[in-house]
């Protein structure tokens, strides 16, 4: 069988075609998985949230436009998109949490065995992460990793939003900067 | 003078991170189409943000994951021609142009005002190059519940839960009409509760008209329902009401509160 790209899949999924979902499903539920897992901490969230990521696939709500941009990407924003939702829900349940309390549950344990592979790139950007300073960090960290908005953000830190704009500003100025200058090296 | 307070350019970030409210939302793209150093700052965001997921380790997948995702997607697929939001989508396939197009009499008979039981009756009689339900069961009004605001635009919204029973068939039946469009993803999600718990039987969504329908076949075991309750969702995938009641069943026939 050719193989096909992502954007037949998905149009064959719009057709209903089950065999083409399954493919999406071998091809890519390791990322949206392994994304689940940064990003919720947690095993049983984790596989709620490629559930719903795929059922969302299954859907004729997910259409994916090859002329905007990389399908991983896409399913990539999708999968944050899930998982925000998902840990807003989750948060409902147990109340607004601390700074300090964020800071025990940043990351999961460290499995060897599940880790199978890091690419250059993903080393890459976790080198280039370290730059940053510990508060740019932590935005970086809160906004994007575990979905709270910059006023949540602005609140938990008892400062104003615009310091955190700024902070969050300055962070991806600096990644920027060096994922150019790494570029270049190249 | 630093005007940086009130540039329009300082709702950039909240645009990216698909904060601040729909207007606002809206404003800024009407001035980034405008302005070459937010297009910039936003293409090169972009660039940045989409690599920040690269900053996590690849994990092997649960070997029992598969079966878990895929299985019921599938299966309801083969079980019905049509899953649950599917059928919803495309209302006019399969069974459900028959079951959409009495209920659509329906709808027409309370618009009228007229007695709801006998015209319903006769409306669907008249249908006679379809499938005609042997009867159809009217187990609850629903009542726009207008304390959320969503209804300030619409003085008529109503809803009804509906047993409809054909020689081989049973379905619930539930329509709202009168009710806000559904926008950016959001669903219409139908709740049951019977014996103090809640179960969802599944989404719809609303178009210009107003009119919403979903269909449940009654395999599913959900029978002497107690109350019904219709949530508007920011998604079809809720697993607990998330958004606001949009209809509630009313009290005489409710033992429970979505």
């Amino acid at each position: 069988m050719p193989n096909r790209s992502d954007g037949e899949l998905m149009r064959q999924i719009r057709e209903g075609r089950s065999d083409a979902l399954e493919q999406l499903y071998d091809r890519h539920a390791r990322l949206v998985y392994s994304f689940a897992v940064r990003f919720s901490g947690n095993e049983t969230l984790s596989r709620e949230i490629v559930q719903l990521v795929y059922a969302r696939l299954w859907s004729t709500k997910a259409e994916y436009d090859s002329g905007r941009g990389a399908f991983t990407s896409w399913l990539l924003t999708m999968t944050r998109n899930i998982s925000i939702d998902v840990l807003r829900r989750e948060r409902r349940h147990q109340g607004m949490v601390s700074i300090d309390q964020l800071n025990e549950m940043q990351g999961v344990a460290d499995d060897p065995e599940s880790i199978v592979l890091q690419s250059d790139q993903r080393r890459l950007i976790a080198s280039t992460s370290r730059r940053l300073s510990e508060p740019q960090q932590r935005v970086i960290e809160l906004l994007y990793w575990k979905g709270y908005t910059l006023q949540e953000i602005a609140e938990m830190g008892g400062e104003p939003v615009g310091t955190v704009k700024s902070r969050l500003h300055q962070a991806l100025k600096t990644l920027r900067r060096h994922l150019q200058g790494l570029r270049e090296e190249h | 003078m630093d005007n940086r307070e009130t540039s329009p350019c300082e709702g950039l970030i909240e645009y990216l991170t698909g904060e601040g409210l729909e207007m606002q939302r809206k404003r800024f793209e009407r001035h980034l189409t405008s302005c070459s150093t937010c297009q910039e700052e936003a293409i090169l965001w972009h660039e940045v943000w989409d690599r920040l997921a690269d900053d996590m380790d690849l994990r092997d997948l649960p070997a029992d994951l598969k079966d878990e995702v895929l299985g019921p997607l599938i299966e309801k697929e083969n079980a019905e021609p049509k899953s649950m939001k599917r059928r919803t989508a495309s209302l006019f396939e399969s069974r459900i142009v028959r079951l959409g197009a009495a209920s659509a009499l329906i709808i027409i008979v309370f618009l009228s005002g007229w007695l709801m039981k006998d015209l319903q009756i006769q409306s669907i009689g008249k249908e006679t190059s379809i499938e005609t339900p042997s009867s159809i069961e009217t187990l609850f009004q629903l009542n726009a519940e207008r304390s959320n605001g969503k209804f300030n635009d619409s003085k008529h919204a109503y809803g009804v839960a509906c047993l409809v029973r054909s020689d081989d068939d049973e379905r619930l039946v539930v329509y709202v009409f009168g009710s806000p469009q559904t926008r950016d993803g959001e669903a219409y999600q139908v709740w049951l509760w019977k014996g103090g718990k809640r179960t969802s039987a599944g989404t719809f969504t609303v178009g210009s008209s107003g009119i919403g329908i979903m269909t449940l076949p009654l395999s599913h075991g959900i029978k002497d329902i107690d109350a019904v309750g219709v949530t508007l969702e920011p998604d079809s995938h809720s697993t607990i009401p998330r958004g606001p009641k949009m209809f509630g069943s009313t009290p005489q026939s409710s033992s429970g509160e979505v």
